[in-house]
């Protein structure tokens, strides 16, 4: 695996005697918006703009955000484009393949450095004046550079670099704040639960090509706390898809579709939900005859193999998902309060045989790809919360997140606090910790001591 | 008659590679890249580009062309035409002859004519 | 069959509007919802496949368009297309409930014969959907079909590439064919 670290670029955003007027950065206290205790939501966190601005503010600019997967990056100049919030980035890795995060804009007057989805190169270079960036983001390259006064210092006009890169076992996660809690502190208790698809392989995990990429009306929230804390749409959202799967044609047995369950809310926001019954398994066929169990709870833990590693759902806050069952991970990027671009790759252990990877892309592809038969229905819940949202007396009637309520206890099985399958618990975390966050400032917020 | 320098086995420049000869052992105040162009031959240029700096040893080799890895510039391998904006000026070209294994460079001998 | 067939030659006129009325009658099968009839027209064999389109440095535009074995929009079997239309008919496919009205549009139709007995047909096409009220996706895109043409003179897809003219799917799903 790749090296990712810590870096303080030369590159020096602050140039000059430039600031920006607080009006540009009212902050709007969210505490009455979100009720986490008594399970209530303000409709207007997905809706209105100025909250939008803040969340990129204080949750994308200072929030452990996913980037990409280590096996996207073999060589040197290996590159991959993507967004922290609506911030463009480039990932690559640089000639001592680290891997590395700059903003994707040139610094002299702003273009889109790099307009590929993914490849490989040597140079990132603009093509509107030719400035030219090395893979360290140092500026090498300005044509008629002569003209320039003569303190213009190359190194200060180098990349914005993202200064905190930081992977667990294979995701590759970025943040702003150069003094943030480290990826694994931030994880905490999360961290088994992810272990559970990203640890069954000694040899770790690796993506299959290509990122699938759909668009859809709905607010970035409303997918990521899904994810977080939402077993409870299952059968009823799902119940099509249900029904195709099973082979009797007419959905689950009474006790898989009632499965016991347990779902975990972390005090920095993340959230997991899974079944415990040991037949509620919805994973493709050749994928569950691959793996050695035995092995795999010597390995996890019988906890984790009975649990985490079944068909469950999660969301490493703010917007990073991914199912278990299928090797789904996805980001849900934000586009305005009331639209989201959802990008989705598939996950795969790097040791099983080609035929198991082929089947697990395949169920990835069919049932949570754009086109697939679970997606479908979710996308259109969210897009038809959002659609009509905008109403006066709509906006203003709160949503419930009451289910479970004071059922968070550590159970002696599972690490942290955990509730009930069906469960608003997490969700209810999810919130309380974007409200905590909304309201403190963050590091780009901290004046200065004379 | 100038006496070549011995650069090396063939087998150390990959096809679609290229190595930097540096000034000091160039003896021509400038560095000189030597290219495996996708022909099989070897060809030598001036490692600058013409346009900005930039060493032409870290481009893009496609045929018997080098796009430069900063302004995406083309030179011609054999001949050192600039083929393309935004260099103007050739590059300057130098002898390369395989004895063997070895790889002989010319400096300052410009490549011979070849066949466009 | 047909005496001699060249091989990447234009087929004649009277098969090419035969090729095209069956391309109608799908798109037909399609938009009034039939789609257990729609899967009649393909082979046991077939193969579906809708790959995955990226931007690309121009010295890489060779992968500008998704390989088999990687993530993709269809991946699909005549299998895999049944369940998915078993879903319809569950009467709780909420994503297509009320039903989207589609309009399947296509066009620019060129056959070939590919060998004796089997067609590589391309076309364009543009897909209209209106969903619930105001909602309106516009799927652009173009097929490469293997076609075989029967002992009886019917036809039957093998192989179906269709290729979207998208980076980032502008709608929310896919829930129709192509």
């Amino acid at each position: 695996m790749s090296d990712c670290t810590s870096h303080t670029s030369e590159a020096n955003a602050s140039i000059g005697r430039m600031s920006r007027p607080e009006a540009f950065t009212q902050n709007i206290d969210v505490s009455t918006l979100v009720d986490s205790d008594g399970g209530l939501i303000d409709r207007s966190i997905y809706t209105e703009t100025s909250i939008y601005a803040q969340e990129q503010r204080r949750i994308f600019a200072r929030s452990w955000l996913f980037l990409a997967h280590t096996s996207q990056f073999k060589k040197p100049g290996d590159f991959f484009t993507t967004f922290m919030g609506e911030d463009p980035i480039i990932v690559t890795m640089d000639k001592t393949k680290t891997i590395r995060a700059y903003l994707n804009s040139c610094r002299h007057r702003g273009v889109r450095l790099c307009r590929a989805d993914a490849g490989a190169t040597k140079m990132f270079t603009c093509t509107y004046h030719g400035w030219s960036f090395d893979l360290a983001g140092a500026l090498q390259s300005v044509p008629n550079e002569k003209a320039y006064p003569e303190d213009f210092d190359r190194k200060q006009w180098g990349l914005i670099e993202v200064p905190n890169v930081q992977s667990y076992k294979g995701l590759i996660f970025g943040n702003w704040d150069k003094d943030a809690q480290s990826l694994e502190e931030n994880l905490g208790d999360m961290r088994y639960y992810m272990d559970a698809m990203l640890d069954r392989d000694p040899e770790g995990t690796e993506v299959m090509g290509g990122v699938m990429k759909w668009t859809l009306e709905g607010n970035w929230k409303l997918a990521a706390e899904q994810f977080a804390t939402d077993w409870y749409h299952v059968n009823m959202s799902h119940a099509s898809a249900l029904m195709v799967l099973s082979p009797t044609g007419r959905g689950p047995k009474a006790e898989i579709a009632a499965t016991p369950g347990r779902q975990f809310g972390s005090e920095n926001g993340h959230g997991a939900g899974f079944p415990t019954h040991p037949k509620s398994r919805f994973d493709a066929r050749p994928v569950h005859e691959y793996y050695d169990y035995e092995a795999l709870r010597e390995r996890l833990g019988d906890a984790a193999v009975e649990g985490p590693m079944t068909t469950g759902h999660a969301t490493v806050f703010p917007n990073f998902s991914y199912l278990p069952v299928n090797g789904s991970i996805r980001v849900w990027h934000p586009k305005g309060p009331d639209k989201m671009e959802v990008w989705a790759w598939v996950l795969v252990d790097k040791s099983m045989p080609d035929e198991v990877k082929d089947a697990q892309r395949l169920y990835n592809l069919r049932t949570f790809g754009p086109s697939g038969i679970f997606e479908a229905d979710d996308g259109e819940n969210w897009s038809e919360i959002q659609a009509i949202s905008h109403g006066f007396v709509t906006n203003n009637v709160p949503l419930n997140f009451q289910m479970g309520i004071g059922s968070e206890r550590n159970d002696g099985t599972y690490p942290g606090q955990t509730s009930e399958l069906y469960s608003d618990a997490a969700g209810r975390a999810f919130y309380r910790h974007w409200s905590k966050q909304m309201n403190t400032p963050a590091w780009h917020e901290r004046t200065e001591q004379a | 008659m100038i006496n070549p320098i011995n650069i090396g086995s063939i087998d150390d420049i990959d096809e679609g590679e290229a190595k930097v000869i540096p000034s000091d052992e160039t003896g021509t105040g400038e560095d000189i890249a030597v290219f495996h162009a996708e022909d099989g031959n070897f060809y030598a240029l001036n490692d600058n580009c013409t346009h900005e700096t930039a060493s032409l040893a870290d481009g893009w080799i496609e045929g018997t062309e080098v796009e430069c890895p900063i302004h995406a510039a083309k030179f011609c391998l054999k001949k050192g035409t600039a083929l393309c904006m935004p260099a103007t000026q050739d590059a300057r070209t130098h002898k390369v002859e395989v004895s063997g294994n070895d790889l002989l460079l010319y400096p300052n001998v410009p490549a011979e004519p070849v066949e466009a | 069959m047909t005496e001699e067939v060249v091989v990447d030659q234009l087929v004649d006129a009277e098969l090419a509007y035969k090729i095209q009325q069956f391309y109608f009658r799908e798109a037909e099968m399609l938009d009034d919802g039939h789609f257990a009839d729609w899967l009649e027209i393909f082979e046991e064999d077939l193969f579906y496949f809708a790959p995955l389109r990226t931007n690309r440095l121009r010295r890489q535009a060779a992968l500008s368009i998704g390989r088999e074995g990687e993530a993709a929009y269809f991946d699909e079997t005549k299998e895999s297309l049944a369940w998915r239309i078993r879903r319809y008919d569950s009467g709780m496919a909420w994503a297509e409930d009320p039903p989207s009205r589609t309009r399947h549009l296509i066009s620019n139709v060129t056959a070939r014969w590919a060998s004796p007995t089997e067609l590589r047909v391309r076309s364009a096409f543009l897909v209209y959907r209106n969903r619930l009220q105001t909602e309106t996706d516009i799927y652009s895109g173009g097929r490469t079909d293997i076609i075989r043409v029967r002992e009886d003179g019917s036809f039957g897809v093998a192989r179906r590439e269709i290729l979207f003219d998208i980076n980032v799917l502008m709608a929310k799903n896919l829930s129709t064919f192509f």
